[in-house]
C-alpha cells in the first residue's frame, strides 16, 4: 500500500471507528496497535479459549467493527504487534516492531486513539499478589478461562466494577462483595440523568441483576483501606467513607479473601500525544490529565486529532462516535469530502454524542477521585511499584522541596521504572498537591520522553525511513 | 559575608557547600530546583579521558560533532588535564564529608576506570598517538590487547582490537552529588530557594548590591554566577558578556541489570557506555548546538543504540527504558569560567563546566571560593578567568 | 495443550493462553521477587502497562507474562532481583 495519509494510534473502539469512517470516504489509513488483533481493551478479540469457554460474555460489537474494517482493507493498513515509541517534529512517527525494527512514518494527519488504563491509589498491601485491577481479573476469567481466585472482592468505583463482578459471577467465581466508594444515594441519580442513553442503563441494570440473583452484596460508600497477607493476599480491611471518601477507621471491617480487584475508574493514556506537542490540562471529570481539544476534536497540534478515552475518559460508545467524527473531519481536511457532505454526515453523529453526554457527565461526577483516597498511604507503603519507593522516602523528598515529578524522581527514583511513572505519578501528584496544600496543576504531569514504552534496543537501532514514502 | 549564588547545578551546590564550610552566609537561588540540569550528565569522572577527547564518543575539541580520526588526536592543553586530575582527587574526601553532613552516599565508584575500545587500524594509530602524548606525564594508563579486553570485559564485541585503559577515570552519581552538596551546605547553614528566577541585578557604584527575583529581592555582598547554560543571560543583567552557549547531549538508559554486568566505563568512536550503581546502563551522548531545546529527537537515539550494540552485542536484547537530554554550559575553549571579572569587584563566575562539569566541579568550587575569600589558590587560576576571552577571538558555534 | 517449563519443572497448559494465565492456572501467583526488598509480585494491570508480572523467558529477562503467549518448550524462570542477561552467555 502507498503512504498512509492518516495514521491512527490505537485499534480500540475509537481507532477502529475512525479508520472505518475515514476509509469509507477514500482516506488511506494506517492503524498501529500493540495487540495481536484490533479491538483494544474493551473489544479485545475473543481468543479460541474464550469463544469456547465464555461465548455468552463476548461483546459482539468488537466483531462487528472488525468486520466493517476488513471490508475496507484496500484502504486500511493494520500494523498490529507494533508500538509507536517516539515522535519528532510533531509528525515524524517512530513505529517499532519486535524483530523487525523501527520505521519512520510521516502522515498528513494523525488520530490519537490511545485509550485508557485503570487508576489505583497506593494503599498498604496493594503490591501483594492477589491484588489486581478489575480489567486484569476480567482477562483472566473471561478471555483465558482462568479463575483469578476463590474468594474475590471487587472494589473501587465506576461502571467497570459491576461489569467485571457480574462476569466473574457468571464464570462461577465466589464474589464475596462489591465495595463502591460513592454513596448509594448518588448512584440513584443515574437513571434520571442518563435516561437518553437508555441502552447503557439497561446494560447496567443487567449487571446489577446478575449480582443480585447470585446474592452478591454491593456496599456503597465503602473503600478498601488496606490489605494483608504473608506472601500473597489473605485479608482486606474496608471502612465506610464520608462524601470526600475519608474512611471512618473505627468502623473498619475485615474480610478473608484471596483476590482483590480494585480500580477507581480510568485515566487517559496520552504520553505519545504529549510527545507530539499536544497540550494537556487537568480535568477531574475526564480522569486526570487530558488532551486539550477543539470542537472538531483537534488537539493543540495542527493535524493531530484525539478520540475516545485517550483524549479524556468517556466510555466506548462515545469513543466510537468521536472516532467517526475525527475520521470524518480528516476526510474533509484532506479534501476527500466537501464541507456540505461533512456537515451532513457530522450532524447525526453530534446528536448521538449529545445523547450520551448526560450519562457520561453523571458518571464522571459520581466516580471522580476524592481526597480521602490520598491519605491511605502509610509510612512503609510502596508509592512507586517499579522502584519500590516508600511513602516515607517520598515524604522526606517533598519536605526537602521536591514538589514536581522531575525533582521527586531525581531525589527518590520514583517513576524511573518500567511503567514510566504511569502508575505512581497520577496518584502521587494528588498526594503531593494535598500534602503541600496546592493545586494539582502546580504539581504538574510527567513530561514524557522517547521511548514512551520500554522498547528493545534493537528496535531502536534497526531504524529506517518508510519505504512506501519513496514509492509514492 | 552574605553571598548569593545563582544556579543550583553541581557548580552552584559545591560552591555553596565550600563557602558554607568556611563560615559564609550563603543563599542559593535556582529558577527550578537545584540539580535540574545536572541530570543531563552521566557522571563520568574521566579526568584524563575527557582531556584527550574520549568523553562523549571520540570528539574533536573546540569543533562541532564527532572527531575525524584521520586528523589525529586533539588533546586539550596539558593544564586542563592537570586541573581535572587534581579535581578528581577531591572525590574520596568529598564522599566522606557528604556522608557525614547529609547521609548521602554519592556513589563515587572506584575501580571502574575508563576503557577506550579500539575497532580498527586507524583507531589503533589514534590510540598510539594519544599514548605518545601521555608518555611524559604521570597519568596511569595501560594498553590492553584484544584478548585482555575480552577477559576483563567479557561482554565486549569480538570486533575490538584492544583498548587503552585509564584506571583513574571512574564515575559518580551526578544527581546524588548535587543533592549531597545541597543538603550538606544546608546542614552548614546555607539557604536554598527553589523556583526563584533572577530578573534583575541591582548595582551601586559599580558593585552588585542585590538581585531581584520572581520571589522578591535578595541583598548580597557577593554574587556568584553559577547559572550553567543560562549564565550568559545572568551576566547580561550585570552588563557583562559571557561566551557561554548550551550544548545539548542525549542519553539512552536501559533496564536495570545485575551489578557488574559491565566492569568499566567504555568509550568508543560512537558513544560512551557505563553502568550505574542501580544497575541501569547509560549510553551517551550526542553533542548538539541547538539552543535551549531539550526535546529528544528520536533519530538521534538511533545512532546511540547502534553504537551501543556494536560495542556490546548483548545490549541488542536489552530494554531501553528512558532517554533524556540536557544542556552542557559550553565555552569556546572548553575551559570553565571561574573567578572575578575586571568590571565588577564583587561578582564572580562559577560556570562553563561544559563536558567536564562533574569531574571539574570540586576544584572549580575551591578556586572560586579562594577568589572570593582571598585565600591561597589551590590551582593556577589564570586559565579560567573570563578576561582570557577579551585577548583573542571568540568563535561561538552556531 | 502445550508443554512449558517453569523454574525447571514441566507443565502442560492450554494452547493460546498467556503466560500469566498459565501461571495463575497452575496456582503460581508469585511471578517475581523485587530487586530492592525481595517482595513478591504478580499480575496487576493485566494489560502490559505496569511491568509487575515480568519473568525470564528463554533467557530474556523482564518479559511481561500478561502479554506473552505460551510456546511449546518455553523456559520460564520466575525473576529474583535484577536479572542477568542470560542469552548473552
Amino acid at each position: 500500500m502507498s503512504k498512509p495519509e492518516l495514521l491512527i494510534v490505537g485499534g480500540g473502539p475509537a481507532g477502529m471507528s475512525a479508520a472505518i469512517e475515514a476509509a469509507s470516504h477514500g482516506v488511506r489509513c494506517c492503524i498501529v496497535d500493540e495487540g495481536r488483533e484490533l479491538g483494544g481493551q474493551i473489544y479485545r478479540d475473543a481468543h479460541a479459549i474464550e469463544r469456547e469457554a465464555s461465548p455468552d460474555l463476548i461483546n459482539p460489537r468488537g466483531d462487528e467493527l472488525r468486520k466493517q474494517l476488513a471490508a475496507l482493507t484496500n484502504l486500511i493498513e493494520v500494523r498490529s504487534d507494533s508500538m509507536i515509541w517516539g515522535i519528532s517534529d510533531g509528525n515524524k512517527v517512530a513505529v517499532g516492531k519486535e524483530a523487525s525494527g523501527t520505521e519512520f512514518i510521516t502522515p498528513a494527519a494523525m488520530i490519537m486513539a490511545t485509550g485508557a488504563y485503570e487508576y489505583i491509589p497506593p494503599f498498604p498491601g496493594w503490591t501483594l499478589p492477589g491484588v489486581m485491577t478489575p480489567g486484569s481479573a476480567q482477562i483472566l476469567a473471561k478471555n483465558l478461562n482462568v479463575m483469578p481466585g476463590n474468594r474475590i472482592v471487587v472494589a473501587g468505583t465506576g461502571p467497570l466494577l459491576y461489569v467485571v463482578a457480574s462476569q466473574l459471577v457468571q464464570k462461577g467465581i465466589n464474589v464475596v462483595a462489591v465495595l463502591e466508594a460513592t454513596q448509594r444515594r448518588d448512584w440513584l441519580k443515574v437513571p434520571f440523568a442518563g435516561w437518553q442513553a437508555w441502552e447503557l442503563l439497561k446494560e447496567g441494570f443487567g449487571y446489577l441483576r446478575v449480582l443480585r440473583r447470585a446474592g452478591v452484596p454491593v456496599y456503597y460508600g465503602r473503600i478498601v483501606t488496606h490489605a494483608e497477607g504473608d506472601a500473597e493476599l489473605s485479608h482486606i480491611y474496608h471502612a465506610p467513607v464520608d462524601k470526600n471518601w475519608f474512611p471512618d477507621r473505627d468502623k473498619e471491617e475485615c474480610l478473608e479473601v484471596d483476590t482483590l480487584c480494585i480500580g477507581y475508574g480510568l485515566q487517559s493514556r496520552n504520553y505519545l500525544a504529549q510527545l507530539a506537542g499536544c497540550k494537556i490540562e487537568f480535568d477531574e471529570l475526564g480522569g486526570g490529565w487530558v488532551l486539550q481539544r477543539d470542537k472538531r476534536l483537534r488537539t493543540s497540534q495542527p493535524n493531530i486529532y484525539a478520540a475516545g478515552d485517550g483524549a479524556g475518559v468517556a466510555g466506548s460508545k462515545i469513543a466510537e462516535l468521536e472516532g467517526r467524527l475525527a475520521g470524518l473531519d480528516v476526510a474533509a481536511s484532506l479534501g476527500h469530502i466537501d464541507a456540505e457532505k461533512l456537515q451532513q454526515k457530522n450532524k447525526p453523529l453530534q446528536r448521538e454524542l449529545e445523547r450520551f453526554s448526560s450519562l457520561k457527565n453523571t458518571f464522571a461526577r459520581l466516580t471522580r477521585i476524592r481526597p480521602g483516597l490520598t491519605e491511605l498511604v502509610d509510612t512503609d507503603t510502596i508509592v512507586c511499584r517499579c522502584e519500590e519507593v516508600r511513602w516515607k522516602e517520598a515524604k522526606e523528598a517533598i519536605e526537602h522541596g521536591g514538589h514536581d515529578f522531575r525533582t521527586l524522581k531525581v531525589m527518590t527514583r520514583l517513576g524511573m521504572g518500567m511503567c514510566q511513572a504511569r502508575f505512581c505519578w497520577p496518584p502521587m501528584a494528588r498526594i503531593v498537591a494535598q500534602y503541600k496544600g496546592c493545586d494539582i496543576s502546580e504539581v504538574g504531569p510527567v513530561r514524557p520522553r522517547p521511548p514512551i514504552r520500554p522498547v528493545r534496543l534493537d528496535v531502536i537501532a534497526e531504524a529506517q525511513s518508510n519505504q512506501t514514502q519513496e514509492t509514492e | 559575608m552574605n553571598i548569593v549564588v545563582v544556579g543550583g547545578g553541581v557548580f552552584g551546590c559545591l560552591v555553596s557547600y565550600v563557602l558554607a564550610r568556611r563560615g559564609c552566609q550563603v543563599t542559593l537561588l535556582d529558577k527550578d530546583y537545584p540539580g535540574s540540569a545536572t541530570s543531563a550528565s552521566a557522571g563520568g569522572l574521566w579526568a584524563v579521558g575527557e582531556s584527550i577527547g574520549l568523553g562523549c564518543g571520540v570528539i574533536f575539541h573546540g569543533k562541532e560533532g564527532k572527531a575525524n580520526i584521520d586528523a589525529g588526536p586533539q588533546p586539550l592543553p596539558r593544564e586542563f588535564m592537570e586541573f581535572l586530575m587534581e579535581s578528581n582527587r577531591y572525590f574520596p574526601a568529598l564522599t566522606q564529608e557528604f556522608e557525614r553532613h547529609s547521609g548521602i552516599h554519592i556513589e563515587a565508584e572506584k575501580g571502574t576506570g575508563l576503557l577506550y575500545v579500539i575497532y580498527n587500524d586507524k583507531e589503533q594509530q589514534y590510540a598510539s598517538s594519544l599514548l605518545d602524548w601521555l608518555s611524559n606525564s604521570d597519568v596511569d594508563v595501560e594498553e590492553w590487547s584484544s584478548q585482555q579486553v575480552c577477559q576483563r570485559e567479557p561482554l565486549m564485541t569480538a570486533e575490538q582490537q584492544g583498548g587503552v585503559y585509564f584506571p583513574g577515570d571512574n564515575q559518580v552519581n551526578p544527581m546524588l552529588l548535587a543533592n549531597a552538596a545541597r543538603q550538606s551546605a544546608t546542614a552548614l547553614g546555607a539557604v536554598f530557594k527553589n523556583n526563584t528566577a533572577v530578573t534583575g541585578i541591582r548595582m551601586n557604584n559599580g558593585s552588585v548590591t542585590g538581585v531581584d527575583t520572581t520571589h522578591g529581592h535578595f541583598e548580597c555582598d557577593v554574587l556568584v554566577n553559577a547559572a550553567g547554560s543560562w549564565s550568559g543571560q545572568l551576566a547580561k543583567l550585570a552588563g557583562l558578556d559571557l561566551p557561554i552557549f548550551p550544548v545539548r547531549g542525549q542519553i539512552l538508559c536501559t533496564e536495570a541489570m545485575r551489578k557488574q554486568t559491565l566492569n568499566f566505563n567504555l568509550s568508543t568512536s560512537d558513544c560512551y557506555i557505563l553502568q550505574k550503581a542501580h544497575g541501569e546502563i547509560l549510553i551517551g551522548s550526542t553533542t548538539e548546538f541547538c539552543g535551549y531545546d531539550v526535546e529528544v529527537p528520536v533519530e538521534n537515539l538511533v545512532g546511540l543504540a547502534n553504537g551501543a550494540r556494536r560495542a556490546l552485542p548483548m545490549l541488542s536484547q536489552s530494554i531501553v527504558k528512558r532517554s533524556w537530554s540536557g544542556l552542557r554550559p559550553g565555552t569556546p575553549d572548553e575551559f570553565p569560567i571561574l573567578g572575578p571579572v575586571t568590571e565588577i569587584p564583587n561578582y564572580f563566575n562559577a560556570t562553563g563546566g561544559f563536558r567536564t562539569g562533574i569531574v571539574g566541579a570540586p576544584l572549580s568550587a575551591e578556586i572560586v571560593a579562594a577568589h572570593i575569600l582571598g585565600l591561597e589558590q589551590p590551582f593556577d587560576p589564570e586559565h579560567f578567568l573570563a578576561s582570557r576571552f577579551t585577548k583573542g577571538d571568540i568563535h561561538l558555534p552556531q | 495443550m502445550v508443554s512449558i517449563f517453569i523454574d525447571g519443572q514441566k507443565f502442560d497448559v492450554p494452547a493460546g493462553i498467556t503466560l500469566a494465565g498459565a501461571l495463575y492456572m497452575l496456582g503460581k501467583r508469585i511471578m517475581r521477587h523485587t530487586p530492592r526488598d525481595q517482595n513478591p509480585r504478580s499480575i496487576f494491570c493485566g494489560m502490559g502497562v505496569c511491568y509487575d508480572c515480568v519473568v525470564v523467558v528463554d533467557g530474556q529477562a523482564n518479559i511481561r507474562a500478561c502479554q506473552t503467549e505460551v510456546r511449546p518448550d518455553m523456559r520460564v524462570v520466575t525473576q529474583r532481583g535484577e536479572p542477568k542477561l542470560e542469552h548473552s552467555f
